[in-house]
């Protein structure tokens, strides 16, 4: 059957010609009205729906994220708990090697102890230059010592070896006219104060 | 007639931009509520990690150090 073009094509430019002219307020009406009414629901019921179940959900996600974070450090001081009452008793060690406040008799009377083995000590300065008051802090020191170089070597090992944290920075040898040795040694030794956090 | 047609094309055109621009807004809105939580600060201190390993071997270390 043969299809009548001419014929539909007039038909459709009459549908167009109807279409175009009726007043399209009236066409869309129901579509402005609908989008009318998303855009009221959307501002004033959805936006706060919305955003407060937004902000719930960050903040329980927070909330978690806390939780782990601080379920994993009870967890390692949990660990660290049992691991401390094992060494609970050399615990002393610690405060021997950096002990809280500075404590210069004990530096002063380690230096003194390094001389009483046969070597001649004197002149131990002890300083405590301009002191922080709060985290690590150091005291500096000198001695001046005499004897052969092995005395001069073990005085220096003692030093370096000691349980107190100490460091010698400086070391000047020299030979007077009668042949002995004398050295003059500069170090550091460590101390925390209470309030010090790594 | 032409005029009436152009105006009601326009208006819908506009209220279609609106729900857009408002759906945007929204949408920045509830991410900025997700990301922006209203939990008081916890202290960096408290949160800290903490690293349970005690080195051990140092005391053992120290022991062997002059007193």
């Amino acid at each position: 059957m043969a299809v009548d073009y001419k014929n539909s094509l007039a038909r459709y430019r009459k549908y167009l010609q109807v279409a175009g002219k009726r007043p399209l307020f009236r066409a869309t009406l129901f579509v402005i009205l609908s989008l009318l009414l998303l855009i009221i629901l959307v501002f004033f019921a959805l936006r706060p729906t919305f955003t407060t179940i937004g902000g719930l959900v960050g903040d329980i996600r927070t909330k978690k994220e806390i939780l782990a974070r601080l379920d994993a450090k009870i967890s390692n001081m949990q660990k660290m708990v049992s691991t401390y009452q094992g060494i609970q008793n050399e615990i002393y060690l610690l405060d021997e090697a950096l002990p809280i406040g500075s404590q210069f008799s004990v530096v002063g009377n380690y230096l003194q102890s390094i001389g009483a083995e046969n070597i001649n000590l004197s002149d131990i300065n002890l300083s405590s230059g301009t002191l922080p008051t709060e985290g690590l802090s150091e005291i500096g020191f000198s001695l001046s010592v005499t004897g052969s170089f092995s005395q001069i070597r073990d005085s220096l090992s003692k030093i370096e070896n000691s349980r107190r944290l100490m460091s010698v920075t400086d070391v000047l040898i020299s030979k007077n006219p009668s042949g002995i040795l004398n050295a003059n040694i500069k170090g550091t030794a460590y101390f925390v104060f209470e309030n010090y956090e790594p | 007639m032409r005029k009436t047609h152009s105006y009601d094309r326009d208006i819908v055109a506009l209220l279609v931009i609106t729900l857009v621009t408002l759906s945007s807004w929204v949408g920045f809105e509830v991410y900025r509520a997700f990301t922006n939580t209203n939990i008081p600060d916890v202290s960096a201190r408290l949160m800290r990690p903490l690293d349970p390993a005690l080195n051990t071997a140092l005391l053992s270390a120290l022991k062997s150090r002059l007193p």
